[in-house]
């Protein structure tokens, strides 16, 4: 029995091998089978993948920009040229607020869908991932803390994902209302609001995520005391034996354990590598619209547009926000992941 | 409503008869005043009960335990029975008394609130067991 | 997670209990040991139904360990005692082979096992020995003498019928 076919047998009942890395993780990696790759070569490729795929990320976010950064030229032209049409001078800039939210939000709601499904895929991989990180960790000695990581993992990670339905998703919808009604509407009446609702969502993820760190602490303390007695069990076994029958026991006992250990913390590279993968490619999809709009925003004044570049640079915001989702959700995977490999 | 139009004029009543009578009898508008105080405190009391009956309701749904609560609302009853008699004081010109008064009502305050400081040390010194 | 909404509740409830005190009493030295006995109220609402939590109320009974995990550790236990079996069977056999040779003769052993404290623990040793059955049986006592375990020797002639 070598160590190969320990090592295989064991990869295959940790249901390491089945668990399915997500198509988005392997578009990073530039064609290379993640589950060969050390960590720092992975990352190395990812980073290689980030910088060609820039380009396209920009060219995307570049459509509503500009479009946006359209309407702001036209609407501070159409001032300059008919100041005395009051009428029409009343009407511009709802017009342009229209305007405006039509070639943005289209942008904005497609990718709170596929924002949506990117924290899902993140947390359907990592409870497949877990499960095995769990099952390996607990083989090698530390069932306790194993069960209640992967318990802690699977609650908050629901838990989170169902306050971003319910709760954060709503939220930022409100948020682009009000944002687009006070830049109808003019004055900053509605400001404070739009502020607060803000807040409110990076207030819960913050307070999410650091209950989560917190619980997978204390629980993983909690649980380790009872640990620490199941070692000293085989030992016992080990030193009430006959010399050569312990030897054989201990040799044993060791050669299964550091194959599992093998097998867990290769799962867990591969994971982390997947995990990174499927988060960075929303995180530059999103934080590249963001950067590009709260540029026009910025921009916009000079071309006489300063509310409509307040709602740019709000509607920016709201890129952010559901940034912040998307890395909420990953940055629980890879806590959890962590906090599983380290057992 | 009709309470607070009845105490304003009950409070404009007494501080016409108190001007009245300052130059003459001091000590009797210094009476009328305190008097006037302790009526309208008195009447502002009615409408305590529908509030207390709103806090209790509260207290309830914060599952904190009754006793806590009341030690915050002897506190409370402390500072306005202090805040009465010092304000009458200094109008009387005994800023010092006042003062005193003041600084009682504090420190009977604090007392009143032991109990309450000394519950939530412990149950922090808990959480470190 | 009723838990959460009533404990939000709970601390929104005495937020509100210290803002309608504070709102009635007087300025003065006494409103700051309201404000300070009710701020002890509040704490009191934050931390006592959290001194009142088990274990057992983060995880509730129903959301036991789910089946994937279950499923997969008891797997991946199984394959590991197998494993752990194979190779103290492969040791063991080593040690008597060599045993064997020195004594001239050839055996195979056959491992079977037991379990102590969870562990897989060899029980008894089956020898299929050819070439002498006195040199069968010294090793039959060395095993069960060395190894401390129980031993049976079948040399050819019990074999071939």
């Amino acid at each position: 029995m070598n160590e190969q076919t320990i090592y295989r047998e064991q990869y295959v009942a940790s249901g390491a091998e089945s668990i399915e890395i997500p198509a988005e993780a392997y578009d990073l990696f530039g064609g290379a089978d993640i589950n060969s790759l050390e960590l720092d070569e992975g990352f190395r490729l990812l980073g290689q993948g980030i910088g060609q795929g820039l380009g396209g990320y920009f060219k995307q976010a570049a459509l509503p920009a500009v479009s946006a950064l359209m309407v702001v030229l036209l609407c501070g032209m159409a001032e300059t040229m008919f100041p005395e049409r009051e009428r029409t001078m009343k009407v511009l800039p709802l017009v342009g607020t229209l305007a405006i939210t039509a070639a943005v939000c289209g942008d904005l709601f497609a990718l709170v869908g596929s924002g949506r499904s990117a924290v899902e895929t993140l947390s359907t991989f990592s409870k497949s991932l877990l499960a095995t990180l769990a099952a390996t960790g607990a083989a090698v000695g530390a069932p306790g803390g194993a069960s209640a990581r992967y318990l802690a993992a699977i609650v908050f990670s629901d838990a989170l994902i169902t306050v971003i339905d319910r709760v954060l998703i709503p939220a930022l919808m409100a948020y682009v209302l009000v944002c687009v009604a006070d830049a109808a509407i003019g004055g900053d009446t509605l400001g404070g609001l739009a502020k607060f609702l803000k807040t409110a969502v990076v207030t819960v993820l913050t307070l999410i995520i650091t209950g989560f760190t917190i619980y997978l602490t204390v629980s993983g303390i909690v649980a380790g005391g009872a640990d620490a007695l199941t070692i000293k069990a085989t030992k016992t076994v080990i030193s009430n034996t006959v010399p050569v029958v312990g030897g054989a026991i201990a040799d044993a006992s060791e050669t299964v354990i550091a194959s599992t250990r093998l097998v867990k913390n290769t799962t867990g590279v591969v994971g982390i590598l997947a995990l990174a993968a499927i988060a960075v490619g929303s995180f530059l999809r999103l934080g590249v619209r963001y950067l590009v709009l709260k540029t026009v925003g910025a921009v916009s004044p000079l071309a006489g547009g300063g509310r409509l570049g307040k709602l740019i640079e709000n509607l920016a915001g709201a890129f952010g926000i559901l940034l912040g989702m998307i890395a909420a959700s990953a940055l629980m995977a890879l806590i959890a992941v962590v906090a599983m490999i380290s057992l | 409503m009709d309470t607070v139009i009845k105490v304003a004029a009950a409070g404009l009543l007494a501080a016409v008869a108190a001007l009245v009578l300052k130059k003459d009898n001091p000590a009797g508008a210094f009476l009328i005043a305190l008097a006037a105080g302790v009526v309208i405190v008195g009447a502002a009391m009615g409408f305590i009960s529908p509030i207390a009956d709103f806090l209790r309701s509260l207290a309830d749904a914060a599952g904190v335990a009754p006793e806590h609560f009341s030690a915050l609302y002897k506190a409370l009853a402390i500072s306005i029975v202090s805040y009465v008699a010092a304000e009458s004081c200094k109008d009387a010109g005994e800023k010092a008394v006042g003062g005193y008064i003041e600084l009682a009502g504090g420190a009977a305050a604090l007392y009143v609130s032991l109990p309450l400081m000394s519950d939530v040390f412990s149950l922090l010194r808990s959480f470190l067991r | 997670m009723e838990f959460l909404g009533s404990w939000v509740i709970g601390i929104t409830a005495a937020a509100l209990i210290l803002s309608a005190v504070l709102a009635l009493a007087p300025e003065g030295s006494a409103k700051r040991v309201v404000r300070l006995a009710g701020g002890a109220c509040v704490l009191l609402a934050v931390f006592l139904p959290i001194a009142g939590l088990d274990a057992d109320d983060f995880l509730p009974a129903a959301y036991a360990a789910p089946d994937e995990y279950a499923e997969t550790m008891g797997e991946l236990e199984r394959t590991n005692y197998e494993l752990q079996k194979t190779i103290i069977e492969q040791r063991i056999s080593s040690y008597i082979q060599a045993k064997a040779d020195a004594l001239g003769i050839s055996a195979a052993p056959t491992v079977s096992f037991g379990e102590r404290d969870g562990v897989p623990f060899p029980t008894a040793v089956v020898l299929d020995c050819s070439g002498g059955e006195s040199a069968a049986d010294e090793l039959r006592g060395y095993v069960e003498q060395e190894l401390g375990i129980d031993c049976a020797a079948r040399t050819e002639k019990e074999l071939t019928p």
